[in-house]
């Protein structure tokens, strides 16, 4: 029972507490801090939750007009550009909401962290339920262009496997962002370029086919080193599970797979061995 | 476990924090590696902001803490509730513990009182379930009944307290630490909330008690223990730690001292400098007050409140300073801020100094009261029947012209008409 539950206090108590327990005892928090979220993001806009599929559907058409019409990326056969890129964009936006938001939630709530106690990692992970519900959002509005375009459907253990690897990519960095952010404010403003380096480091406006086409032109070394990118293969896979066209390349994505789980225990642990000292630093 | 086991058992518990002189702390990567490159040059103290607290409380026991602002009550607080790490020594708590320590954080103005309730609840570790059972009790109790589906931001403040009062106050635990939070609504809410106390402490759960308010605390507890300067100097019956709370108020030097906190500016000095000396002013004469703000980066929009506050807890009087004014505090480093009353004005009474220094980005830094307690005395003054003491705020200048009217007739009052309906 609770009541006979001893709290014992000392010095680095938490860094013997790498655990997920006292996490999922707060998850009623987690849920609400989750739901604060989601209730808040487009309040007070006139558009309100049509944002949601704005964002990557204007991404997409910016993309189109760039690489689709003037640089002339080909898109797979029967697909129109457009429709290849919104695929591309929606697991990319999956992937750089999902860093951004756990980023910059321990200096969103500085004085959540100062002044109530609770296990710090929630702060990070309860951005992400706002992220999914736009996330799912967006994949609905792919599902009629797959009905359109797609060759065999949606493969959804491809598609929930690569989802999950982005996510667990996303947050592992973003634990370690949040983190450093509490001391250092620099890695805030180095995130917007990181994300943007890899939107294009990764396939989402052009095919994997088309870089390992281009690349392996100069030296197949080029693309090996291409591929060192462990969401390379993961953004491709996401598309292909839904257009049924594109290059899956099942060995890369083990290795996506692996480097996610990898970052997020490391990010998470790196997290909860700092957790301790965040109200007195942030 | 036995039953004689207390519900808090603290040994030892220091909090050290590190002040680095003339150099802000490395808020940048390359500040922080170039300071790494200087081989540590700069010169760290070390500031003990709880040294070696020990003490028990038995289960069901009130324990007030008392001590002045600085003192290391909240620190202490702060660490009973997990929320930073001691540096040395350990603690024990037996059973679920509950912190009111700052009553309203996290509540998000732009949700509804409804969901502002479970969002809070929530973050003071209750699961839903009692949220919900709890739920008609926490509305009934803050009031707020007919405004449960408008967004907070539009509450009055009062409304506000209430409300997030209220859910801290149905937290189920067997260890509760409250921290001033009784000063908070109306006079009628407040004796609501003691009523509350009461019936908390009534229910044989543990309750560590801090508050600077001395009737609250002799009507909640028997025994108390007081900091000063980080330590515990007194462990007794309340009545005797109240004694020794007053009296070294008393004995303290004529000021208040803070450390500079790291990150953000903050009040490190305030001293006052009576006509007489010590604490006794005359009526007329000048009174200084010497305020240092210690600012570890520029603070845009610094501003500084200065307010005269007589015993009845009445603003008598206020002096203020704006960086939109005048440019203050637009550099890092330790800033010195002298006000000074040429010849003030307050009426015969004890006074003391309210101090709220602020700016742009966090609005409030530092809200001080009852710093530097000094009396206004009629020096050289006197009056028939004798001066009024803490009754009227100030005596202004004023002049006088009378006269004597001779013509009665002259000056006759104008008559009034009446008019038929």
């Amino acid at each position: 029972m609770d009541a006979t539950s001893v709290t014992h206090i000392r010095p680095g108590a938490r860094w013997r507490s790498l655990g997920f327990g006292d996490v999922w005892e707060y998850r009623n928090l987690l849920l609400n801090l989750g739901l604060r979220d989601v209730k808040l993001r487009y309040k007070q806009t006139l558009l309100g939750v049509a944002w949601v599929v704005l964002q990557p559907v204007l991404s997409a058409g910016i993309l189109t007009a760039v690489f689709g019409f003037i640089a002339a990326v080909p898109s797979p056969s029967g697909v129109p550009y457009f429709v290849f890129a919104y695929m591309g964009q929606v697991a990319w936006t999956l992937f750089s909401l999902t860093l951004t938001r756990t980023s910059g939630s321990m200096v969103g709530s500085a004085a959540l962290v100062m002044k109530i106690y609770f296990p710090r990692p929630i702060l990070p992970l309860a951005t992400i339920l706002s992220v999914l519900l736009d996330f799912a959002i967006c994949l609905a509005l792919a599902v009629p262009m797959v009905v359109l375009y797609g060759k065999n459907g949606i493969n959804i253990p491809v598609l929930a496997a690569s989802s999950l690897v982005l996510i667990l990519c996303a947050t592992g960095i973003g634990f370690v962002f949040a983190a450093l952010s509490v001391r250092f404010r620099d890695v805030l403003f180095l995130l917007p370029i990181i994300v943007q380096l890899g939107l294009y480091a990764s396939p989402v406006a052009y095919g994997l086919d088309v870089a390992r086409a281009s690349l392996t032109r100069h030296s197949e070394r080029y693309f090996n080193l291409y591929m060192l990118n462990p969401l390379a293969s993961v953004v491709e896979a996401f598309r292909w599970s839904l257009l049924g066209q594109g290059l899956f390349l099942p060995g890369y994505f083990v290795y996506g797979a692996v480097f996610g789980l990898v970052v997020f225990v490391a990010g998470f642990a790196l997290f909860r061995s700092s957790e301790a000292k965040f109200a007195d630093v942030i | 476990m036995s039953s004689s086991a207390p519900a808090v058992d603290v040994r030892g518990l220091s909090k050290v924090y590190r002040i680095k002189h003339n150099t802000r702390r490395a808020t940048s990567v390359v500040e922080a590696l170039s300071r790494g490159l200087r081989f540590r040059r700069q010169t760290t103290e070390q500031f003990w902001a709880l040294k070696d607290a020990t003490f028990t409380v038995a289960q069901g026991e009130v324990l007030g803490i008392i001590g002045h602002n600085g003192a290391g009550k909240s620190t202490m607080l702060k660490i009973l509730s997990r929320i930073v790490e001691p540096t040395n020594g350990e603690a024990f708590l037996r059973g679920r513990l509950g912190s009111l320590l700052e009553v309203g954080t996290g509540f998000h103005p732009e949700l509804t009182g409804r969901e502002n309730i479970f969002l809070n609840g929530a973050l003071l570790g209750m699961p839903r379930s009692l949220v919900q059972r709890q739920f008609a009790n926490i509305v009934e109790f803050s009031g707020v009944e007919q405004f449960l589906d408008t967004p907070v931001k539009r509450y009055s403040s009062g409304m506000y307290v209430r409300l997030a009062f209220s859910v801290a106050a149905h937290l189920d635990c067997d260890v509760l630490i409250v921290d001033e939070v009784l000063a908070v609504g109306d006079e009628a809410f407040q004796r609501k909330c003691l009523g509350k106390m009461n019936e908390v402490v009534g229910q044989g759960r543990t309750v560590l008690f801090v508050s600077h308010n001395m009737s609250a605390i002799t009507a909640l507890t028997q025994r108390s223990i007081v900091f000063e300067r980080g330590r515990i100097v007194f462990d007794g019956p309340t009545e005797g730690a109240i004694e020794r709370y007053l009296s070294e108020g008393d004995s303290e030097e004529h000021g208040y001292t803070a450390p500079p906190r790291p990150t953000e500016p903050a009040v490190t000095r305030v001293e006052i400098q009576t006509s007489q000396g010590g604490r006794v002013q005359a009526h007329g004469k000048p009174l200084e007050v010497t305020v240092e703000i210690a600012a570890p980066a520029p603070v845009p929009g610094a501003r500084l409140h200065l307010t005269l506050v007589n015993r009845l807890g009445r603003y008598c009087s206020q002096a203020w300073l704006y960086d939109s004014d005048s440019p203050i505090c637009q550099s890092a480093g330790l800033h010195r801020l002298v006000c000074r009353f040429p010849s003030l004005r307050l009426a015969p009474g004890q006074y003391t100094l309210r101090i709220h220094f602020g700016d742009r980005l966090a609005g409030t830094r530092d809200l001080l009261e009852r710093l530097c307690p000094f009396e206004v005395v009629m020096l050289g003054r006197t009056r028939e029947g004798g001066w009024p003491v803490n009754d009227v705020a100030c005596f202004d200048d004023a002049e006088w012209s009378a006269g004597v009217i001779t013509d009665p007739a002259e000056h006759a009052l104008p008559r009034v008409r009446r008019t038929p309906v």
